[in-house]
């Protein structure tokens, strides 16, 4: 076989991920007003687009990242579980979707039965396909079958959100699931979970079970992300808080929330293209870290905290707002590192995503939100005002959380262009002392090598330090 | 909005930036710096670091809802703000925690919960993030527990303004690059302004010469602080700090369930 055979043959997932994420913004526009049936057990719908949209998005972008000389076999499975993924988004039968979602995150885990991915898989596809099967024997054979909402009950529900909930449970990863491996299985079970949006409205219940959970988790994963021991824990830690995010998001049943939900997701696939645990250059910190306004992670935790504003659910704002602070410090408190072609490319695409949440939101987001009508509240909804930004508002239409991107983006260019000005007026340096020439600049006092200071850190913050001595020693 | 509209209003925006409150709030720091003896330097920030230290918080204190600031049309929230504003501290904790130094962090760490619930109590008659609605009064229909809310909120502000900005038990060595320290003034500033909002409202209207004195009043509380918190630890404090972040979400959570009883009925 020629060298360019060779080198087309290696690129055909890269290749094919691409083609998907084309197909699947086709297919995103075509059913943008309304789903559409087809025969042989296929439904065409805007959730279902959208998950394939961004697991062939992210599937794409770690392709491009991933070094050539790394494994083959990991691009095919990576490719064959794309395949699964996308499958199950246009599969109208809730039992095929759920078996297809279960290969998919098997085949991402690597079918190692001991590893505590694959035992989190099988929880979570074991309980979506109960649920599936739940609803096969109340006589729903599809999800757009009539007599579907009446069949929903409590039992199903819950097995769909513990489906949504196993693979962002805090357990430990293992190298395999650091390379990356995992980060579509953490938020293709909620595709289950919004589908049960068009079949009919959540009970208050529902809502609060899955807020709760999913706020909880978040915490839990943002202080495992500053407190843990190691760099791959702490970033396996960080790597579910955007999930759980989304699954708070999904509980808050609004239109804000629905949104806030899909746009977690997005920016969940994208900045865990480096694989988690592994440090990066210090602008992909920044980005990546979701403090700065202009970034993807910080434009997914504002339209989540607006949304739990909105929905008047004020403790979770505050519990979310709260988590995705501490995330961010843990992030920026992890060391440089030298440039990779994922933390460039994670950092980049976060960043760009930030600037174009507007146009995200009324493209690819708000098909979404339209076609989950059915089940959804009034208390949060997204407007999205061109050349401004993203709006929330309550069930009043009175403004509940407002993000000016593109007036912020502007009026920053100019702050920096004068701080660039100031910096040449002013001298930023102080001159060092005659004494004491080409003395090497002193460290903070206190110092203490490697990550001791996190036990210290422990020690200090009450809130923080309770029961966490151990792991950070 | 189209995009002249958008030009219009960048246009209108100088005067924010250099004017009141951006460039009162920079000449004020300014002020505060000349005085102060220069710190020999540690390790040097880089451009970005420095600007980025700089132009975020003088575009949080330019765009803060003050009395009689150009009206823009569009304002921010208080996640926006916060994140404007906190981005030099955050900066500067992260690279003295990874230096060993972790006071600067576990202060901030201390104060959030406190500030985040005391932040979202002030929101709560309104129900909005809106910074714009935090510097009006509660509305007379607003629910009581939602209006004592405001109110709580408003006064919880004050005790963690002491490891937010670092005074009295939380002091910490001051950054070496003047840049990075006029950007922490002016984030001082902006926070100082923002606790005095809720007060502003209550000045009723035409009595401008009366707008200083909330400003003037979180001035004497943070000098207050700053004289009376030396006498308690930082322990002290991080447990104190802690109860009243618990007050505020039992709080939290008593107008939450009641504003889902009153959608439920």
């Amino acid at each position: 076989m020629s060298t360019s055979a060779r080198r087309i043959l290696s690129r055909l997932p890269l290749i094919l991920a691409t083609g998907m994420v084309a197909a699947a913004c086709l297919l995103l526009w075509l059913v943008r007003s309304e789903p559409r049936s087809l025969p042989l057990f296929i439904l065409l719908d805007a959730p279902g687009a959208y998950l394939a949209l961004i697991t062939a998005l992210g599937c794409a972008l770690s392709l491009l990242a991933m070094p050539e000389a790394d494994g083959r076999g990991r691009a095919w499975r990576q490719a064959a579980a794309l395949a699964c993924i996308a499958g199950a988004a246009i599969c109208a039968v809730p039992l095929v979707a759920a078996a297809l979602l279960l290969i998919a995150g098997l085949l991402r885990a690597r079918l190692e039965l001991r590893r505590p991915s694959t035992l989190a898989t099988l929880a979570g596809g074991g309980a979506a396909l109960a649920a599936a099967a739940a609803l096969l024997l109340r006589g729903v054979r599809r999800y757009d079958d009539p007599a579907a909402g009446a069949a929903i009950d409590s039992w199903v529900f819950l097995l769909t959100l513990l489906a949504a909930c196993a693979p962002i449970a805090p357990i430990d990863h293992d190298a395999a699931d650091r390379e990356g491996g995992w980060r579509e299985a953490q938020v293709i079970w909620l595709l289950p979970l919004l589908r049960l949006y068009p079949l009919g409205p959540w009970n208050d219940g529902w809502s609060l079970a899955a807020t709760l959970l999913g706020g909880a988790l978040a915490l839990w994963a943002a202080l495992g992300a500053l407190t843990r021991a190691t760099p791959a824990d702490r970033g396996s830690a960080s790597g579910r808080m955007l999930p759980a995010l989304a699954l708070a998001s999904a509980g808050l049943a609004s239109s804000a929330g629905v949104a806030a939900c899909c746009y977690a997701m997005l920016a969940h696939m994208v900045v865990s293209v480096a694989p988690a645990g592994a440090a990066r250059p210090r602008w992909a910190h920044w980005s990546v870290a979701g403090v700065i306004p202009l970034s993807a992670v910080f434009v997914a935790a504002w339209m989540a905290i607006g949304a739990a504003a909105a929905a008047g659910s004020t403790a979770l704002a505050a519990a979310l707002w709260l988590a995705c602070l501490i995330r961010g410090i843990a992030l920026l408190t992890e060391g440089d590192a030298r440039e990779t072609r994922g933390a460039l490319i994670a950092g980049g695409a976060a960043l760009a995503l930030g600037v174009l949440a507007p146009a995200v939101s009324a493209l690819l987001i708000q098909p979404v939100v339209d076609q989950l009508q059915g089940g959804l509240t009034a208390y949060g909804n997204l407007s999205v005002a061109p050349w401004v930004g993203i709006t929330l508002l309550d069930s009043g239409s009175r403004v509940i959380a407002t993000t000016p991107t593109m007036l912020v983006a502007g009026l920053m260019a100019v702050l920096l262009a004068l701080c660039v000005l100031l910096a040449r007026l002013w001298p930023t340096h102080p001159p060092a002392l005659a004494s004491e020439g080409g003395e090497e600049p002193h460290r903070a006092q206190g110092e203490q090598q490697g990550d001791g200071w996190r036990a210290a850190l422990l020690r200090e913050v009450p809130w923080l330090g309770r029961g966490r001595g151990d792991d950070a020693a | 909005m189209t995009l002249p509209e958008l030009l219009a209003l960048l246009g209108r925006s100088w005067s924010r930036l250099l004017l009141y409150p951006g460039g009162l709030g920079l000449a004020l720091a300014l002020a505060i710096l000349w005085r102060r003896p220069a710190i020999r330097a540690t390790r040097p920030w880089t451009h970005i670091e420095q600007f980025s230290m700089l132009a975020l918080p003088w575009l949080g204190v330019a765009l803060l809802p003050l009395p009689y600031a150009t009206a823009l049309g569009r304002s921010l929230d208080l996640v926006v703000m916060l994140a404007l504003l906190e981005w030099p501290q955050l900066l500067l904790a992260a690279r003295e925690a990874r230096d060993g130094a972790v006071g600067r962090l576990a202060a901030l760490l201390n104060s959030y919960p406190p500030l985040l619930a005391a932040l979202l109590l002030l929101a709560l008659p309104d129900g909005s993030l809106d910074l714009s609605a935090m510097a009006a009064s509660p509305a007379e229909g607003a629910p009581t527990l939602a209006r004592i809310g405001h109110w709580v909120g408003a006064v919880g502000l004050l005790p963690a303004l002491a490891p937010l900005l670092g005074i009295g038990v939380f002091a910490t060595e001051p950054a070496s690059d003047r840049l990075v320290r006029l950007g922490l003034l002016l984030r001082a500033i902006g926070i100082a302004a923002i606790t005095a909002l809720p007060w502003v409202a209550l000045i009723p209207e035409g009595q401008y010469w009366l707008v200083p004195l909330p400003p003037v009043g979180v001035g004497l509380a943070i000098w207050g602080i700053h004289a009376l918190g030396a006498r308690a630890t930082t322990r002290m404090w991080a447990q104190g700090l802690l109860w009243l972040a618990l007050c505020e979400a039992a709080l939290l959570v008593l107008a939450a369930s009641e504003g889902l009883a009153g959608r439920l009925r």
